[in-house]
């Protein structure tokens, strides 16, 4: 079948995984909430409007019912409407989420650029002084609250050295590259902006570098835990035996093989990224839906909230399949 | 022997463990001259493994380490060796293929790859291939390892050796009797069978022609049928290349088949050196008359198989004497606080027994 | 004599999980045809040695036999019972009578438990044995298999790979089996302490009337244990016969293969033709007619197309090879005596 079959495969097994998801979620926003109709209308909501929304979403209809019309409303693009804009929740929540992908991917290229060496490293040099260094500096970053990481990040970097921005995407008074993907970096590259490329760059850096701090040790840890391991096997002696130097055995095959798990977990880390720059978001001021939520949550705008708790939902779905489909590229011999 | 490719001389390796130090390896001297086949004969724990690791630098280091000895190769002692420069002498001077065959390749690559990455090696080396006046710099750390590739360690692109050696490794794979080369090179690892993979391995090292190669049990997991094309082609990579070579087995049979001559170890001493046939003709030291008595073997008459009573000593145990007097049936009171050296008992044996000493 | 065990036509198969996409298109389940019809008589105070190589079923014959793993077909008849079909508890006690030691001592015994725990554990699982008993009939089985008493208390990891699998044995022992079956149970050891546990094996045999079902690879120590021998390949038994008989004169292509394979302890007798050349086939997929038939040297057509038949060739030899006939005249393989020869 090769590796289409395999995606094609991995795409159907989403198929209940979403449907678990959404489940849920039906049930936390039309079953368990006390006020249906005012959750979703709004606090502040005419008696009217409540009685058009019970209408709209058949409210006074059995469960099944009302589970029916659900599903055909998220299918069709019909995710509610925010009650503070007015708007639909499919466009606003459509309209940050970009910006949260590129956070997260930027974020997970420096992971990756951080990570894996120092896994490395560390593993070269098991229980010496880089290892307890490299050590160290993880758990700080892991168990140190998100914003105080992004906080010390901010101070050092934005206000004491003053060598990146803080905020936002842009420099204020640049103008938005022409909206493609709604990332501000790929659409600036799309569009030859070589302006606004730039400085979408150096903006992305800062709370890029944030989110990794905090994520780069578990990378680390499964990386260097993984290469031990590899190195006690058979093939490497044998490679030795070959000839080859004591690097190159490293580099070229104990670190394949060592990455086959550090993939696994980077699709969780990436997951984790695509739901949890709230903080991350909100102390940048990132236009993304970690921004939108804490906005959303102040507001107590529920079908957003509803709405962002799905999309999370699917992007941790989505990078675990991608970490899936990078291990069967990796591993010869898993079945594809 | 004239000129020895290989001098083992008093080799003393220590294995430390929590509570004490194990000799694994006790003043061991050993010789193989150029193209012969020497086995290294004994049961667990008497330090055959120890000895092959020891002489091609593999040995795991901590928790083992080499006290005393030299080994000379062609003229040089190996243990005076850095790192580096012992790597530049593995695979094409020396070499060491393993008892488990399908996990010595990597699973990840192509065992076609796998091969021309040897092949790599030794084109690499064309100058200095044989040890003497060798570059002090390994070649191979030469190479240029990309940025990417350091970071990721070719994690994104798989090291794909010349196309230009795809030629030799289907060579070598039919010299091998592998039967389809040109398909099998392009297998992974884990579609082989266990037969295929140590003939992969032997390949392997046929294309890099070393003039010493170690086999640590080659054939101990594969099926005897296997076993005996295997051997075959081990004899056969002896005459087309003229390499030496050191089979390590516990195999009686096995050794009595392929080798020229025999060292019989126990408990980290060779307690007996002998050409084969000598050896299972007439054997000089208690322990191999012991171990060839065990022996079933389905050619001789038996009666009952003559077992070696007791066990193999403890090698925790600080030893007096000869480390096999407890087990011995000719244990007289020298034997208890005197260790035997190797002596000559024979025109092409010695043994390590105070009854072979000159009276 | 009289007959312990009576296996007809057992064959076991392992079924592979079939994709989706497989089942989709009408494809059946495919299997791994481990033991494919094997039949044959173990009788009282008799070793039945089991002979092949890897990927030949002996293993999985020897669990099936014991309902370790249930045949997928075909009949066991234990002691004039039929215990193919048996379950619950009339199979319980059934396996009073029927051990097994196996290959690995390290792994056959729980690390975390003591020997004592280790070796009254068959007994303590039948609750019908008082304390009394216990004692007595640990006592007597560590007295036979030559394990000192105060080694009761110690665990499997201070004693050394001979001494764990005397305590196997042992345990194996404990209910007074009729019928033993062992896989393997010195290729983990060394050699000369190999021939102490086969001696011991022996012995315990003559003295407590034990029949064996002896699974091994090495032709040298099926020699030494076993009065019959059956030998097999690719799911099936290829030859069956007296172990002098059989070693001496081999009626099978595979045997005189498998025979002058094994490495003499002679090296003025060296080798020089290797006798087989190929690979085991796949257990998934056999090949038609006769299964031996891509690597044997004599085939002809009808090996082919015919699968052969395990028949008489001659009194108390079996082969299952259509042109066995030719082997009965040729020389005999040098100077072969077994078990039961003493000088």
């Amino acid at each position: 079948m090769g590796m289409l079959g395999y995606i094609l495969r991995r795409l159907i097994l989403l198929i209940p995984v979403i449907l678990g998801v959404t489940f849920i979620a039906f049930l936390i926003s039309f079953v368990f909430v006390p006020d249906v109709a005012r959750a979703w209308a709004g606090l502040r909501a005419s008696p009217a409007t409540l009685a058009a929304l019970s209408q709209r979403y058949h409210l006074g209809d059995p469960i099944y019912v009302q589970y029916y019309y659900y599903m055909v409303n998220l299918l069709t693009g019909n995710w509610g409407t925010v009650p503070s804009s007015g708007k639909p929740v499919i466009s606003e929540v459509g309209f940050f989420f970009p910006a949260t992908v590129e956070l997260a991917l930027a974020s997970i290229v420096i992971t990756i650029v951080i990570g894996i060496p120092l896994g490395v490293l560390s593993a070269m040099y098991h229980d010496r002084k880089v290892d307890h260094a490299v050590r160290f500096t993880y758990l700080a970053g892991y168990s140190s609250p998100p914003f105080f990481v992004a906080l010390l990040v901010v101070f050092v970097f934005g206000y004491v050295l003053r060598i990146f921005p803080t905020q936002g995407e842009l420099t204020p008074g640049l103008a938005f590259p022409t909206r493609i993907t709604g990332m501000v970096i790929l659409d600036s590259l799309l569009t030859a902006n070589w302006t606004d490329f730039a400085n979408s760059v150096w903006h992305i850096i800062l709370p890029a570098s944030a989110l990794s701090l905090i994520y780069f040790g578990i990378v680390t840890r499964v990386t260097r835990a993984s290469m031990l391991e590899v190195m006690q096997k058979d093939f490497i002696r044998s490679a030795l035996a070959k000839g080859l130097s004591r690097r190159t055995v490293i580099f070229r095959h104990a670190l394949r093989n060592a990455l086959i798990p550090t993939t696994t977990v980077l699709g969780l880390v990436l997951g984790q990224m695509l739901g949890g720059a709230i903080v991350i978001e909100t102390i940048f001021q990132w236009p993304g839906i970690g921004l939108y939520a804490t906005q959303s949550i102040t507001n107590y705008d529920f079908p957003a909230i509803i709405g962002i708790t799905l999309l999370f939902a699917l992007g941790v779905v989505i990078a675990n399949l991608i970490a899936d489909i990078a291990y069967a590229f990796l591993d010869p011999r898993i079945k594809v | 022997m004239s000129q020895p490719l290989l001098d083992v001389r008093n080799l003393t390796v220590r294995y430390a463990t929590k509570f004490r130090e194990v000799k694994a390896l006790d003043r061991v001297n050993f010789r193989v001259a150029k193209g012969e086949i020497v086995a290294l004969v004994g049961e667990s724990a008497c330090g055959k493994s120890t000895l092959g690791l020891s002489i091609i630098g593999l040995l795991p280091s901590p928790p083992s380490f080499v006290d005393s000895g030299e080994i000379i190769l062609s003229g040089t002692d190996l243990l005076k060796l850095r790192e580096s420069e012992m790597g530049a002498i593995r695979g094409t001077s020396i070499s060491m293929i393993f008892q488990e065959p399908m996990t010595s390749l990597d699973p990840v690559y192509r065992v076609g790859d796998q091969i021309a990455e040897a092949i790599e090696i030794r084109e690499k080396r064309k100058p200095n291939k044989s040890i003497g006046p060798y570059e002090r710099t390994d070649p191979d750390t030469k190479e240029r390892t990309g940025v990417a590739e350091r970071m990721l360690g070719s994690g994104l692109r798989r090291h794909r050796p010349p196309r230009a050696y795809s030629k030799e490794v289907a060579e070598a794979l039919g010299r091998v009797q592998i039967a389809d080369p040109l398909k099998t090179l392009e297998k992974y690892p884990h579609e082989l069978s266990g037969g295929m993979a140590q003939r992969v391995m032997i390949a392997q090292a046929l294309v890099q022609r070393p003039t010493l190669l170690i086999a640590d049990e080659p054939t101990s997991a594969l099926d005897v049928t296997t076993q005996a094309q295997v051997l075959k082609l081990m004899r056969q990579l002896r005459d087309d290349i003229d390499s030496s070579i050191i089979f390590i087995t516990h195999d009686l049979a096995v050794a009595a088949q392929i080798a020229d001559r025999v060292a019989v170890m126990y408990a980290g001493d060779i307690v007996e050196l002998a050409e084969a046939k000598a050896l299972f003709r007439r054997p000089q030291h208690p322990y191999s008359e012991g171990l060839i008595g065990s022996f079933p073997n389905q050619f001789k008459d038996e009666g009952q198989l003559k077992a070696i009573p007791g066990e193999v000593p403890n090698l925790r145990s600080q030893l007096v004497g000869c480390k096999f007097s407890s087990r011995c049936g000719y244990v007289f009171d020298r034997c208890k606080v005197e260790r035997p050296e190797l002596v000559e008992a024979g025109p092409v044996q010695s043994a390590a027994c105070f009854l072979r000493y000159p009276q | 004599m009289k007959e312990v065990l009576r296996v007809t036509n057992v064959v076991k198969h392992f079924p592979l999980g079939t994709g989706l996409g497989d089942r989709l298109r009408g494809k059946k389940g495919q299997s791994v045809h481990a033991v494919d019809g094997v039949t044959f008589s173990l009788y009282e105070n008799e070793t039945l040695g089991l002979v092949g190589e890897s990927g030949s079923g002996k293993t999985t014959l020897g669990r099936a036999v014991l309902m370790l793993d249930r045949p997928t077909s075909g009949d066991v008849i234990f002691e004039g019972d039929s215990i193919s079909k048996m379950k619950g508890e009339r199979l319980r006690q059934i396996r009073k009578k029927m051990q097994i030691v196996f290959q690995n001592p390290n792994s056959s015994l729980d690390p975390r438990a003591r020997v004592k725990d280790i070796i009254l554990e068959p007994l303590r699982a039948f609750k019908e044995f008082d304390k009394r008993y216990q004692n007595e009939a640990l006592l007597k089985v560590l007295k036979s298999v030559n394990i000192p008493e105060d080694s009761l208390m110690k665990f499997p990891h201070e004693f050394s790979g001979g001494q764990r699998q005397r305590i196997a044995i042992a345990r194996a022992l404990i209910l007074n089996p009729r019928l033993i079956v062992l896989d393997e149970p010195t290729s983990a050891l060394d050699s000369s302490i190999q021939a102490q546990i086969l001696n011991l094996l022996r012995r315990l045999q003559s003295e407590l009337n034990l029949s064996y079902l002896f699974i091994t690879h090495n032709v040298g120590v099926v020699k030494y244990m076993a009065d019959r021998i059956a030998v097999m390949y690719s799911g099936k038994v290829v030859e069956l016969g007296k172990t002098r008989d059989l070693l001496q004169r081999p009626l099978h292509p595979y045997t005189i293969a498998l025979i002058s394979a094994v490495p003499q302890l002679d090296p003025e007798k060296k080798a020089e033709e290797v006798p087989l050349a190929g690979e085991i086939p796949s257990a998934v997929n056999p090949p038609k007619g006769c299964r031996f038939n891509p690597r044997c040297p004599h085939a002809e057509g009808i090996c082919r197309e015919e699968e052969p038949a395990l028949r008489a060739v001659g009194p108390g030899r079996l082969s299952a090879c259509h042109f066995a006939e030719r082997f009965l005249d040729a020389p005999p393989q040098s100077s072969t005596t077994g078990k039961g020869d003493a000088s």
